[in-house]
């Protein structure tokens, strides 16, 4: 454009020497060479201007491309198989509704990226109101760039799943267990990443984030107010990381990639009330602990293992194969076996053994087609078999202690390089429990014998993204 | 009315079922040149398939291979891993790179510039700004003229990570949109230099690089390039989402044949066997 501008400022200036040229040719010869200079000398003052009005411009172009925006919109029509159904699928149905229409996403992230340093926003702009996701401010050393330390609102470092693009998934939702042990993925902390370049041997093979965070998250199902969200309200803090390594077979288009992930974190229980798994007699249920007050701080560890295998199959495309377990001491309360943050109005908290892991495959099908088949499991309490939960009218398990696992299908359609449609269906499971004890109360009578049996709360979901 | 619908359904089931393939090809700007001959010659040859060239720059190019919306990406660099991790996410795979040649990266002085090699600190220097007159290195009292790429080019990487080692380039840089400008500004101002691909020599010449002050200088050209002793070099590439098949295969293999690497010495390059 710029050159163009040029080109034609030229042309008109010469042509307009000419003509005047032409003209003073025949009333003036003597002062031919004169108008020529001078035509020339503006010609080069007007390309000079140009060329200085060009740089201030570049100059503030420069500054605008170190500004990147992005975003996508994620609609979605969702079925179940009953009214009122529980689901970790876009949420629970309300009781009048077993079919739904839903903006899951309306996400918009600017990302300011300088020499060494980055600043991000990311808000989700939905009906219910605009939350923010991303904050967070990097900055990264300048001789290695191969390390980082990032500070705000972002994923947790734990695992495979959690850091992986909601605009990515392959299927509509994160795992249960996912979804349950690190809501919302964002945690507000500071963060160390390691990313090994090429320079560096074999450490480019090597990755390493770690940081310290909070602990309260987003999505708390505990604090329950959105303005709770992100805000620390004890003196405990998290500490959560993941040592991972990406090995490529460039010969045969294969790379296994895998990491190990801890996350060792304490929270303040805002009462003296703790219970833990035992029995009492011949009856499994949680049992009160002794000596404990207001204010104490009770661990939370969890450990994770990951590992991916990427594929390129010849004529089909590529494949691949994906796993994580997790495992640890989680504290919870009685009604949800979710993240606990500090509340003033609880009933105590639960100390609950977790276990949560899925196995997946993913297959592309030429350039437009993918198809995905994943099984998840999440149980919240591996102290105890379905079988202990309602057998005993004095125990006090109940269905929140139970597993639940997943075989989800999905196909994803890429309309093109910005719009994918999904098609996706659940076939929800849960464990079994007892029955035995219907009748304790209103509440756990109906809940023991729904559960009594794998109840009905399968779902289908049609999703159509944009992404820009 | 029969005759033109039954004609009609024959011409469409007869386009189903001989489709003519089309390759795009999206990327590098210094490819641009290489990639288009290589169509045209393959498409002369092979008239059921369709080569469709655009330039854009490297950058440009692997976002259009991880959105897929290119078959072949050109790149005058190599994938970064964070653009490799995105492949991965959307297609399961590493993508492949596929040397397809290779380049002595020039640097352009004005024919009429009395500077004729220049070291490597010297041009880091240059490019940084540390160096910003002529005299400096040679030349006459005047203000460096600084032309290149701007970043979402190949050259400008490559050039920045592995000639400034990094370092940002001097920000009074005039960044043109592709080596044929880049060239056209150098070959017109005395006081210019600029860098890119040494297919591009039209009306200006190149400076003999030294890899350090005490080295000896040398120009890029098919032998310097070959044994290693002119210290700017690379490969340019084509990346693509998963292991070619089909027409892309044939065109894949064709470009690195005989044919298609005598058409890279044509154009200024140099072949990678």
């Amino acid at each position: 454009m710029n050159k163009l501008m040029l080109m034609s400022l030229v042309a008109v200036a010469f042509g307009a020497a000419n003509a005047q040229e032409g003209d003073t040719t025949k009333t003036e010869p003597a002062s031919q060479g004169t108008s020529q200079e001078e035509a020339l000398t503006n010609v080069k003052g007007q390309v000079e201007g140009l060329n200085e009005s060009y740089l201030e411009t570049k100059s503030t172009v420069d500054k605008l491309a170190k500004i990147k925006v992005g975003g996508y919109v994620q609609a979605q029509w969702q079925y179940a198989d009953s009214l009122s159904q529980a689901s970790v699928n876009g949420g629970n149905f309300t009781a009048s509704s077993r079919e739904r229409m839903i903006l899951r996403r309306a996400r918009l992230k600017t990302t300011w990226q300088g020499t060494t340093s980055r600043f991000v926003l990311e808000i989700d702009a939905l009906p219910a109101g605009i939350t923010i996701k991303d904050v967070n401010a990097q900055i990264t050393e300048p001789w290695l760039k191969a390390f980082s330390l990032t500070a705000g609102v972002q994923d947790r470092p734990f695992g495979f799943e959690v850091g992986y693009s909601s605009s990515a998934i392959e299927l509509p939702e994160r795992t249960r267990g996912s979804q349950v042990l690190m809501p919302g993925e964002k945690d507000l902390g500071v963060e160390i990443e390691f990313a090994g370049t090429e320079k560096m041997g074999l450490l480019e093979l090597f990755n390493l984030k770690a940081g310290v965070f909070t602990g309260v998250g987003v999505n708390n199902p505990i604090t329950t107010t959105p303005a709770a969200n992100l805000i620390e309200n004890d003196n405990e803090k998290d500490y959560i990381g993941r040592a991972g390594f990406a090995i490529p077979f460039y010969d045969i288009n294969m790379a296994i990639d895998g990491g190990f992930s801890a996350y060792l974190g304490k929270v303040t229980n805002s009462t003296g009330k703790a219970a833990k798994v035992g029995s009492i007699g011949d009856t499994l249920t949680w049992v009160n602990e002794t000596g404990k007050a207001a204010l104490d701080a009770y661990d939370r560890n969890l450990m994770g293992v990951d590992a991916q295998l990427y594929y390129d199959i010849p004529y089909i495309g590529g494949i691949s194969l994906r796993g994580e377990y997790w495992w640890g001491d989680w504290v919870s309360v009685s009604g949800n076996n979710g993240l606990y943050a500090f509340a003033v109005d609880t009933n105590g908290v639960y100390e609950r053994k977790v276990a949560s892991w899925y196995v997946m495959a993913v297959q592309n099908i030429g350039g437009m087609n993918q198809i995905a088949v994943r099984y998840d499991m999440f149980d919240p309490n591996t102290d105890v078999e379905g079988d202990d939960i309602g057998k005993f009218k004095s125990s006090r398990l109940n269905v929140n202690d139970a597993a639940q696992s997943t075989l989800g299908l999905a196909w994803n359609f890429f309309w093109d390089e910005a719009v994918r449609f999904t098609f996706n269906y659940d076939f929800n499971m849960n464990e079994k429990v007892n029955s035995a004890a219907a009748g304790s109360n209103a509440a756990n009578t109906a809940a023991f014998k729904k559960w009594s049996d794998d109840f009905d709360n399968n779902q289908m979901t049609v999703r159509m993204q944009v992404k820009f | 009315m029969n005759k033109s619908i039954l004609a009609g359904a024959a011409l469409a089931l007869a386009s189903l079922a001989w489709p003519a393939q089309t390759i795009t090809v999206k990327g590098s700007d210094t490819m641009v040149i290489l990639a288009q001959r290589w169509a045209e010659k393959y498409m002369a040859t092979h008239p059921d398939v369709s080569v469709q060239v655009t330039g854009g720059g490297s950058g440009t190019g692997i976002s259009a291979l991880i959105n897929g919306s290119t078959d072949i990406c050109d790149a005058s660099r190599k994938m970064k891993a964070a653009e490799r991790e995105k492949l991965k996410q959307r297609f399961n795979s590493l993508g492949v790179e596929v040397p397809s040649a290779r380049d002595g990266l020039a640097v352009y002085l004005n024919e009429g510039s009395p500077v004729s090699e220049l070291s490597l600190d010297q041009v880091k220097d240059i490019y940084t700004g540390k160096i910003s007159n002529w005299k400096d290195v040679g030349g006459p009292d005047a203000k460096i003229v600084l032309y290149g790429r701007e970043n979402n080019s190949g050259t400008y990487v490559y050039f920045r990570d592995n000639v400034l080692k990094g370092a940002d380039f001097a920000p009074g840089m005039q960044s043109l949109p592709g080596t044929a400008a880049v060239v056209n500004a150098v070959s017109k101002d005395k006081l210019g230099i600029g860098f890119g691909g040494s297919a591009y020599a039209k009306g200006l010449k190149f400076a003999k690089i030294k890899k350090d002050a005490n080295s000896p200088a040398y120009e890029p050209n098919e032998e310097t390039v070959k044994n290693g002793s002119y210290p700017i070099t690379r490969y340019l590439y084509m990346y693509l989402k998963s292991r070619p098949t089909g027409a892309l295969k044939d065109y894949i293999d064709w470009t690195l044949g005989p044919e298609g690497q005598k058409i890279v010495t044509e154009v200024g390059y140099f072949p990678v066997k």
